[in-house]
This record gives structure tokens, sequence and C-alpha cells, in this order.
């Protein structure tokens, strides 16, 4: 079912084909979309089923509401904003016991590969990479995750006044760190 | 024998559809063939158990469905593409063929979709799973109702005219399925084109008027035309039917035109020459 | 697009989820603008995974969702597939049920203009569920009987949960047209058991005759018999106490009859079934 010659049509053509009904436009959209997705969700939960669940959750969305994309921007952000919110919503329903989220607090390595990294990637990387655990969660939920601030609040389970403040504090650090 | 018709009689009112019709069919395609209104479909009702003969007996599966139960287990066998295979017109493809698997009381959900999608996949439907019925040609409807017959791999297939409406590139698509389905099980189906009959079946029943003209192989058939079939310069009066071929040359059947020459029949002829009548409605392409 | 790419090492340690944030964050944000980036990740996903997705996300694509009425009998604990068949009954789609409650709002303002029609109304009551039998089986309406009839499915089993899931939608449109009406309430009541009973007297023909046919017997006899007497102004003939209580007689006897025959009568859905 996936292995197939390669589709040369473009994502935005894609949708456009699924909302007609069109399965082979929908499997291809799959193979293209699926695996970011699943290692970017994969980076916010440590739970993997839960994670397979809320990717399935995401294309069925992607399937019937393929009408629903304004044409703006990346199809993949748009993929993205119904995978993160789908995950949020999961995550509201009850957190699994054991399920942890990760990735915020990232995987510590040395402080020499740390500064490697931040000089090959940039400096908001590095200085993203300097912010504590807790406020790095709160800036890659709001600013790259695309989540408002209640969303941020479920995902990362703690109040959405605590998602504001943490902001607050993120963004004098950075400004501080970027001068 | 799968199928084990004697004297059957069906009538409707003042007309008698079915007249004392005997039929047997095993593994294998066998086909009915005959005009509009010769029985056909009123046979493959029965064969299908949608309705009873007034008189005569019949034996599906070895079975004798008059009895309510027998009749139960024949049907869990059966698969059944009828004439004017209707659709809920708002349902989608897989909603229609789950439907039809929900008749076929195949109850877990899970089991029940895998076999839909089997059915869809096999009549080449997959790609348009979700569509609304509504919105295919009539080919595609076609599949549609073949891909319901095939639900939960039936040992007897009856299908009704399964090529009408189809354009030449759907019906050799259909012919493909059809054969295929064939092997190992039993399918009987009616046609009035000749060419599907002589492609597919193993056994034809040539039907007229509600009576069995004919039945055996369909070389049988043809050879029956044997030294009837000639190709001369002009039109036989005499003939049974006659008609110019592309390269000029009239084609007679029946009587010889002064000069004409004998000429290899086909299944075709045969069912002219048996059919017995020149006005009569025979499709060919 | 973007001209730079993530090299294949930062891409594997992002994959596997090894890579320090700031890495992570570099790379989300170029991955929705990357096409090929973001093709190199699927290399490192299990292909298993993606595989087994798909047919998850497939199988929901495909399954019908289900509608308001079949996830409200799901609530009531009804199996999906008898759901699915009670949401495909003819009758259910909208023109019918809109025609039965058109013919019974008409009847409620006939019925206050003329006192007499208001006990027409009572006789013209059962008509609209028994209509609904009758078109939950009508050729024209079903368009895959000819499919039913030769598939296994108890046809009994399949004219009840018809006949229940048209009783249970006309049922309601006729008590609120009665309770529009003047007068005592008894009256929007009194055609209820008469109901009951003309459907299950029509249920036992069918083992005799098509529901259809049954149901045009049942209600022409309805009919005859009560037009005189209510047009008389003798109501108590066809929904008196005594009649209430024979017609709950032959609803429970009809349903016992039913019952106890299931395995041994052929409901005659079809013509010549």
């Amino acid at each position: 079912m996936l292995t197939r010659s390669p589709d040369r049509r473009e994502d935005a053509q894609l949708l456009a084909a699924i909302v007609d009904g069109d399965r082979e436009a929908f499997a291809e959209l799959y193979r293209r979309h699926l695996p970011w997705l699943l290692v970017r969700l994969g980076r916010r939960c440590s739970s993997p089923e839960l994670v397979d669940e809320v990717v399935q959750d995401t294309f069925v969305v992607v399937w019937r509401s393929a009408g629903r994309w304004d044409g703006r921007g990346e199809v993949a952000a748009w993929i993205w904003g119904i995978g993160i919110r789908r995950l949020v919503d999961a995550l509201r329903r009850g957190r699994p016991p054991g399920v942890e989220l990760t990735g915020f607090a990232g995987v510590e390595r040395s402080a020499e590969e740390h500064v490697l990294l931040a000089v090959q990637y940039g400096d908001v990387g590095a200085a993203l990479a300097s912010l504590s655990p807790e406020l790095r969660a709160v800036v890659q939920a709001t600013v790259l995750d695309g989540l408002t601030t209640r969303e941020a609040a479920r995902l990362l389970g703690i109040p959405p006044g605590t998602v504001k403040t943490r902001m607050m504090r993120a963004r004098a650090l950075l400004r501080e760190r970027l001068a | 024998m799968t199928v084990r018709v004697r004297g059957a009689t069906k009538s409707f009112g003042r007309t008698t559809a079915l007249d004392s019709v005997d039929l047997d069919a095993g593994q294998g395609v066998t086909g009915l063939l005959g005009p509009n209104g010769a029985g056909k479909t009123t046979l493959l009702r029965i064969i299908a158990t949608v309705l009873a003969p007034d008189r005569g007996t019949v034996r599906l599966l070895g079975r004798d469905p008059s009895r309510p139960d027998d009749r139960t287990r024949i049907r869990e066998r059966l698969g059944y593409l009828p004439q004017d295979a209707g659709f809920h017109r708002g349902f989608t493809v897989f909603e229609f063929v789950d439907y039809v698997a929900i008749l076929k009381q195949m109850t877990d959900r899970r089991a029940r979709h895998d076999e839909v999608r089997r059915v869809i996949g096999l009549t080449g439907l997959a790609s348009v799973s979700a569509k609304r019925i509504r919105a295919l040609s009539g080919g595609m409807r076609r599949r549609v109702g073949l891909a319901q017959a095939l639900l939960g791999d039936p040992e007897l297939l009856v299908l009704d005219e399964p090529t009408v409406g189809l354009d030449p590139e759907q019906r050799l698509r259909f012919r493909e399925m059809i054969s295929h389905a064939g092997e190992g099980r039993t399918v009987v189906l009616s046609s009035h084109q000749t060419e599907d009959i002589a492609a597919l079946c193993t056994r034809i029943a040539v039907f007229h008027q509600g009576r069995v003209r004919f039945t055996g192989t369909p070389n049988e058939l043809t050879a029956q035309a044997a030294g009837r079939v000639w190709a001369g310069t002009q039109r036989s009066a005499a003939a049974l039917a006659a008609w110019r071929t592309g390269d000029g040359v009239y084609r007679n059947v029946g009587d010889p035109p002064a000069g004409a020459e004998l000429i290899p029949p086909t299944l075709e002829d045969a069912y002219l020459l048996l059919m017995g009548e020149p006005d009569l409605e025979v499709t060919h392409s | 697009m973007t001209v730079w790419h993530l090299d294949p090492e930062a891409i594997r340690r992002y994959a596997q989820g090894i890579a320090p944030p700031g890495l992570a964050a570099s790379a989300e944000a170029h991955l929705m603008k990357c096409v090929t980036c973001r093709d190199a990740i699927a290399s490192h996903v299990d292909t298993r995974r993606v595989e087994a997705i798909w047919h998850e996300v497939v199988d929901r694509v495909d399954a019908p969702r289900p509608s308001w009425p079949e996830r409200m009998l799901a609530r009531l604990g009804v199996g999906e597939a008898t759901a699915r068949l009670v949401a495909a009954t003819p009758t259910l789609r909208g023109p019918w049920l809109l025609g039965i409650a058109g013919v019974l709002a008409l009847s409620v303002w006939a019925a206050q203009v003329d006192e007499r029609l208001l006990r027409m109304l009572l006789v013209a009551a059962p008509l609209g569920p028994l209509a609904g039998v009758a078109f939950a089986f009508a050729g024209g309406l079903d368009p895959t009987r000819e499919i039913g009839l030769a598939a296994p499915y108890s046809g009994l089993r399949l004219l009840l949960i018809r006949t229940a899931a048209v009783l249970a939608v006309t049922v309601p449109i006729v008590a609120a047209a009665g309770l529009a009406l003047p007068g005592s309430h008894w009256l929007a009541a009194a055609w209820l058991l008469p109901t009951a009973g003309l459907t299950c007297a029509a249920l036992v023909l069918t083992a005799r005759m098509t529901p259809v046919v049954a149901v045009g017997v049942v209600a022409t006899a309805w009919v005859l018999v009560t037009t005189p007497t209510a047009m008389a102004g003798h109501l108590d003939v066809a929904f008196g106490v005594g009649a209430q209580i024979f017609w709950l007689a032959v609803a429970v006897g009809g349903g016992l009859w039913l019952a106890v025959t299931r395995n041994t009568v052929t409901i005659k859905l079809g013509r010549s079934g």
C-alpha cells in the first residue's frame, strides 16, 4: 500500500485531491508526513503507544478535514498543529500512569557538545539550550509548537499562570543572552 | 453438482417465465444465454433462493432451498449480484459493502471490515472506497455489486448480467475477475452477449421463451453451426441472418447464396441458428 | 525554499531522540520548511510501525462514521451491526417522516375546525406508523432488497428491527400531534394500543404475504370497521376499555406467536420469497 512510484503532486494538491476522496493522495501524504510527525511528537511524550494513537487520530482528522486547510503556509505546519493539539487533548483525557513528558527536558549531553552544536546552529539555538529545562519547555511549547498558553499548560501539566511567568523569565533571559 | 434444477416452472400471472427447466452447474463458470425475457433472470433468482418455483425441485450445495433451515445454510455460502443491483446512493462504497456484510451475518466489526477491504481490493475499488456511490460511473457501480457478491468467499456465485452497461475495457476487466472467481467455485451468470459467454463459460444453457434450447460446452454449441455459415459476394435472401462484414464480404448464416464458400462458425452464428428467428435481438460488437 | 540541509548525523540524532535541545529546536524549525530533510527522517523510523499505524488509519477512514441515531443506539446497548441496519431503514430517510408529520399537522388543524374530524384523527393515527412499516419494505424504497433477500440474515429479525425503528420514530410524531388537539388528553393516547395490535397483526400476516400487502390488509380492515362507528360518535367500539384490552391481547398474542414460530415460519419480505 505504501510502496508505489513517487507522486509528483505538491502537498497542497494532495490535500485538494483528498477532499475528493482520493485514497492514493492520502497514502502519499501519509508517507511524506508520518515519519517526522512521529519523531516530533515522540519527543514530547514518553509513551510510544500514546504517540501512535495521537498520530492515528491526526491523520484521520487530516482525511476528514482536508478541505479546511486555508491554503496558507506549509501543509506540514498545518498537520503539526493538528497533531500537537491532539496530543494535548489526549493528555488532558488522563495521562496513563508512567507517561511522562520528555524532550523538553532534553537528554543531558556534555557541556562541550552543547557549545559545539550551539555554534553550528546559531545563537538562538545556543541561547535556548542555555535555558533551564523548565523555561525551555515553555518556550518550545509556545514559540516552536505554536500552542496557546492554556494548551501549553495542559501539555506540560502546569497551571497557565506558571506558563506565563516562566515565559516572561525566559524572554528576559533570552534577550539578555542574545544582546 | 453445486446446482441441480429439475422441471422448474414459474409463472407470473398469465406469463410463464420458466417452463420445466433443467439445469446442472458445477465448478467453473456456467452461462445462461438468451434474449431479454427468456427466463434467465427468473432462473437465477431461483438459484439465489430469492424466488421459489411453482413446480420442480431445486438442490443447491446439496441442500433444499424450500426448507427454511437449509435455505439459511445455502445463503451463508452464496453470493448474488442481482440484475438491478440497487444501492443506498448516499452510502460510500465501503459503507455499502459493509452493510451487505452485516446482512451476511458478519458481526465482528474488525473481521468484517477486513473482509470488506479484501473484496474492495479484489474488484479494484480500493482507491474509491471512501467515495459516495452516487458519484461513481456505471461500470464502477457494477464492480461494487460484484464486490458485495464476493463477501465471505462464497462457494456459489450467481451473477445476473454482470457485464451489462460496461465499456469494452471494463468488460475485459470484469471477465478477468469472474474467471478468477470461477476457479474452485461455482459461478452461474447470465448474459445476452455471446462474446462474454464464449470467453468465460465452461458450460452454456441457451434460453428462449422460458425453455432451455441447448445445454453443453461453448464448442459444442459452435459445432452445431458447422456447415451453415457462408461467405459470399452477395446476401442470401433465404439466410437466417446475413450482413456485410468489414472486408466487404457477406456473412450468411443459414442458407447459402450462389457461389458462397463455407467458413468456420462462431458461437454467435450457432446462437442465431438456435434461436431460428431472423429478427431476433442479438447483440454483437 | 531553504538551501541548507541538516547533516545526516544531526538527522539521526534527532530521529532517535538523542539530540540536545538546541539542535532539536533548530531541527524542528527547519523541518517545517524542508521537504528533503523530512524525507530523510523516514529512514530512521520503523517501517512496521508506519504500516501498523496506516492500517489503523485506513480502517478508521473507511469505516462508516456512525450517524447520531447509531451513536444513540450504541449508548443504549444495541450492537454496532444492528444499529447500522436500523440507520439504513428506508422509511427513516427524511422525506417520509416529513410526509407523515405533514399529514398529521393537517389533520390536527382540520380537527380544530370540525369536531367530527377529531374522531377521524383517532382513526387515522395508527395509519402513520403502519405506513412507515410498509414503506420500510417497499421494493422501490429499499434498493438493496434483492441482495438482502439472498443474504442469510433472519428475515424476521430484519422485520422486527425495522418495525421497531419505524415505531420509535413515528409514534412520538403522532403523539405530539395528539397532544396538540383540543379536548381531553386520553384521546391523544387512545390510539396507542390499537396501533400496537394492528402492527403485530400485520407482522403475523407477513408469514403469508409481503409486509406491504399485510399492512394494506390490516389498515383497510381498521378503516372499514372504525370509520362508520367513529363518525356516528361511538368511539367506545374501537377505543373504549374493552377495545383497549382487545388490542393489548392482539399485540401480546401476535408477539407470542412470532416468538414461538420464529424458527419455522418463513417471513415473506419480498414477492414470492
